[in-house]
């Protein structure tokens, strides 16, 4: 068969649309590319370099070039991480730009490595080299040469005790991830005796990871011995005290807290036998992106909460790969399907990170937020899919825009799925980074569609400090420690506003968002940044930025006598005679702030400074004033106050001993609330009413704790501790029981909290009052 | 002779009449238009470009098939031996810069700012 075209048709058909493809292709990656035929030329010579270089020679130039940067890391290092903290510490310390080994692909590195753990020395570089092959190995999905490798280090390592051990630790932690459970418990305990063990920074590792082995393998009350045995020993032969984790964690700490991390387990350990739940479990699931991409090589962290709290209530808020240098609880990598698999996972409360390479992390987000726990019980295999989402696209106001109109008109790009969007801006210097810049976060408006009307009002009416100073407290005030662009806020035209926006499904789960990595011309084309010009600065506002403190609040004063409409002139004249009431120690003035902003929230009611006077009076315990304004702050806000509102106000008439109305307002907040923030002061309040202590367990189980708590599982501990505590004698501890709670839902709180102090007698039921006390 | 047979007598010889002048003036035309009438660049480029190609389908459809393979086996094994994988692919000396909007290559954020500001 033949067929027959004019040659117009041919080119016009054929040749013309290849060539808008091919150069569009050549176009949009030309960032990424020009950096490759830079790279790859640099890789070019680093390659020529390590090959022509012979025996002693070269593996010098692999352990500078290839292992060099590396010492003292894991290899499970990424570029960009995905974590629930809060936004502003993704970026790891870590230079990557020291680093040659950047340069070389993994299959560049295979060789090179091999080549070291054959023929280098026995020393702590062998250990890297056989670490970093096995990672490798196991990233091109090679688990069996990733095994041989840490055998071959090891069948060279014979003669030095330290690399041994370290080498042996390797590969019980990889025999732990292959779910050989019993065989990496015999593989650490056979070395119990050597040489090794004389070491206690090497033996708290083996002893580590050999609870977990005898856990995942079924023995926990043997795995909570050897924790507790190493433990002790650790702690013996270093002279610490260990053992519990107390206080925060000072940052950069050398030795990481590797004992911290044994205690922790140990405690994981023994709750999980308390709570009688003690199988391992496997976990499993696949990491796509939303188009259904998988992503390949990507770490999945798998993180027991005990891991992610340093202290009581302290979460650990430390760049990711700071948190984890050695033995990460339970991390992999995914195949080329996106698919992973844990092993050996202890019953508990998880979170999952991820850490991915800069070209998987640009333009797309795994949406998790902060108090997205999830469960997993024993003996259970869990699925659990993660997708990373494409950035939101912001498309109004960028790139500095001026807005001088009344309302600042916002548009984003509309997320597939979202139920309601949040909008969040802050005010920063002219770059967009300043790390003071105060933060305006709608947490309670909710847009259904993607875009939003926000009157220019509601951004000059935030407010730049909140009234918390406590003069019985002795708070120590000066005014060096204001910043006069923080306190103007929204109001200074020359500070660059900066918005994100995040999408949430209806059950608001945080599905989207348009923070995250922007590395390309595409996804950074426009920056989402503006400026506030609907209106200049006036005098007052001049000599506040030069700090002339005194004049600047005397020019306040008479904008406002001169002008009683002039909110901006009246709003600093308050937070200006505030800070200086306590900075010059005038108790006068804190109240003729206070009445000023009454005065002026009276002529033009507005959420904002009602918030702050409703606040202000709670804390001073002014509760006919805080009820006026929290009355008004309700109406205000034109919808029902969500779990945060509810909560506070439920604090409130607990103080004031409306023990019954607290009751129902603290359970409308939980109902909703993702950190069950007021689980205890409930459990409490429904003991108080009569509740048996087993009804309160099963009560305790459905609001597991997030915010004051070590674990989730806090208040159910405490319960059945409760529950042992009063066998022993249950009408002595019942009395007991209800002479505390019936002070507790009187709002007799600081009578209380003496009384405790000085009971010994009954230690759980005091551990819980103490505890119930302390959420505010 | 009847005057059928006349007419077709007659159509006989204006038909080879046709074809004897037809090939003069054929061979004629040709030579005139050469020498007469040199066409222009834009003709030439004009007919070439309504010019009729014909192909057999079959070396056609196996030729695109090849091409095709080689496209879809060869050149991810190309890529898999000569370049970074895509993965590896960004520079990963870049720095980066932590904003109030998210995470960008500090030198390109930078430029963008400045050109904001101008």
């Amino acid at each position: 068969m033949k067929i027959k075209l004019k040659v117009k048709h041919l080119v016009l058909g054929l040749l013309v649309p290849a060539v808008v493809v091919g150069s569009a292709a050549y176009a949009a990656p030309s960032l990424i590319s020009a950096v490759s035929n830079v790279q790859a030329d640099a890789r070019g010579d680093l390659l020529n370099k390590l090959n022509r270089a012979k025996g002693d020679e070269q593996l010098k130039l692999i352990r500078e070039n290839v292992l060099g940067y590396a010492q003292g890391y894991s290899p499970y290092l990424f570029d960009a991480y995905f974590d629930s903290g809060y936004v502003f510490n993704h970026i790891s310390q870590r230079r990557l730009a020291e680093d040659p080994a950047r340069l070389l692909t993994r299959a560049d590195r295979i060789p090179l490595l091999r080549a070291y753990v054959e023929r280098a020395e026995s020393d702590i570089w062998l250990v890297q080299a056989a670490d970093q092959l096995a990672y490798v190995y196991d990233a091109d999905g090679r688990t069996e040469d990733g095994d041989r490798a840490i055998e071959l280090a090891l069948a060279r390592a014979n003669q030095s005790p330290a690399v041994r051990g370290q080498l042996l630790l390797l590969q019980a932690g990889r025999l732990l991830k292959q779910g050989q459970f019993a065989a990496a418990d015999s593989l650490l305990e056979a070395d119990e005796d050597s040489s090794i063990v004389a070491d206690p920074q090497l033996r708290i590792r083996f002893d580590l990871l050999r609870a977990r082995a005898q856990y995942a393998d079924g023995h926990p009350q043997e795995a909570l011995d050897t924790a507790h045995r190493g433990l002790k020993a650790y702690n013996e032969a270093t002279g610490t005290e260990g053992g519990e984790t107390q206080g925060t964690w000072a940052r950069g700490s050398g030795d990481n807290g590797i004992d911290k991390r044994l205690a922790r387990l140990e405690r994981a350990i023994r709750h999980s036998i308390q709570l009688g739940d003690t199988a391992s479990s496997t976990l499993t699931g696949v990491l796509k992106r939303s188009d259904g991409t998988p992503i390949a090589g990507a770490g999945v962290f798998l993180l027991h909460e005990s891991e992610m709290y340093i202290g009581f209530g302290v979460r650990d808020e430390r760049p990711f790969d700071q948190r984890f240098m050695d033995e990460p609880p339970y991390r992999v990598l995914t195949d080329d399907q996106g698919r992973f698999e844990i092993k050996g996972v202890m019953p508990g409360i998880y979170q999952i990170n991820l850490g991915v390479s800069l070209a998987q992390a640009d333009g797309w987000t795994y949406p998790i937020n902060f108090y997205e726990w999830f469960e997993i019980k024993g003996g259970q295999t869990v699925q659990k899919n993660l997708t990373m989402r494409p950035l939101i696209g912001q498309e109004a106001p960028i790139d500095g825009k001026t807005i001088d109109t009344d309302t600042v008109e916002l548009r984003w790009k509309e997320v597939p799925g979202a139920s309601y969007y949040r909008v969040m801006s802050s005010f920063s210097n002219k770059k967009g980074t300043g790390t003071t810049g105060g933060y305006m976060s709608e947490r309670f408006q909710r847009y259904t569609k993607p875009q939003a009307s926000v009157p220019v009002d509601r951004f000059y009416r935030m407010p730049s400090i909140y009234w918390s100073f406590d003069r019985r407290s002795g708070t120590n005030v000066s005014w060096d420690q204001f910043d006069p662009k923080d306190l103007l806020g929204f109001s200074d035209p020359d500070a660059l506003v900066s918005w994100t926006v995040n999408a949430y499904d209806a059950q608001d789960r945080l599905i989207a968002s348009s923070y995250g990595y922007r590395l390309n011309e595409i996804n950074a084309s426009s920056l989402p940044t503006f400026y506030l010009k609907r209106k200049n600065l006036s005098d007052a506002d001049r000599l506040l930025l030069e700090r002339k403190w005194t004049q600047a609040i005397e020019t306040y004063r008479s904008e406002y006598e001169a002008d009683g409409t002039d909110t901006h002139a009246v709003r600093m004249l308050a937070d200006l005679l505030y800070i200086r009431s306590y900075a010059d120690n005038q108790p006068r003035l804190e109240r003729e702030a206070v009445s000023l902003l009454e005065e002026a929230n009276e002529r033009q009611p507005n959420m904002e400074d009602t918030y702050k006077l409703m606040s202000y009076f709670y804390e001073r315990a002014d509760w006919a004033r805080y009820e006026h304004y929290y009355t008004l702050y309700v109406k205000l806000l034109g919808r029902q106050p969500d779990y945060f509102e509810l909560g506070n106000h439920a604090m409130s008439l607990l103080k004031r001993g409306r023990a019954e109305e607290a009751q129902a307002e603290f359970s409308a907040s939980l109902a909703t609330d993702p950190s069950h923030h007021y689980a205890g002061p409930l459990l409490a309040l429904k003991l108080q009413g009569g509740l048996p202590l087993d009804e309160a367990r099963k009560l305790a189980e459905s609001y597991p704790e997030f915010d004051y708590a070590e674990s989730g599982y806090d208040w159910q501990l405490m319960l059945i501790d409760l529950e042992t505590e009063r066998a022993n004698d249950p009408a002595g501890f019942d009395a007991k029981l209800r002479e505390g709670l019936k002070a507790y839902a009187a709002g007799e709180h600081e009578a209380l909290a003496k009384r405790i102090k000085k009971q010994n007698e009954l230690p759980a039921l005091n551990t819980f009052l103490k505890r119930v006390l302390q959420v505010q | 002779m009847n005057e059928s047979n006349q007419e077709a007598e007659r159509r006989a010889v204006k038909h080879r009449l046709d074809e004897d002048l037809n090939e003069i003036s054929f061979r004629g035309h040709d030579e005139v238009l050469k020498r007469a009438f040199r066409p222009s660049r834009r003709q030439r480029l004009s007919a070439w470009w309504n010019k009729d190609v014909e192909f057999s389908l079959g070396p056609v459809s196996a030729a695109f098939a090849l091409l095709l393979l080689i496209t879809a086996v060869g050149l991810p094994i190309y890529e898999a031996s000569t370049r970074f994988s895509p993965e590896e692919r960004y520079d990963r000396s870049i720095q980066l810069i932590e904003t109030r909007s998210g995470i960008y290559d500090k030198a390109f954020y930078e430029r963008m700012v400045n050109k904001h500001e101008n």
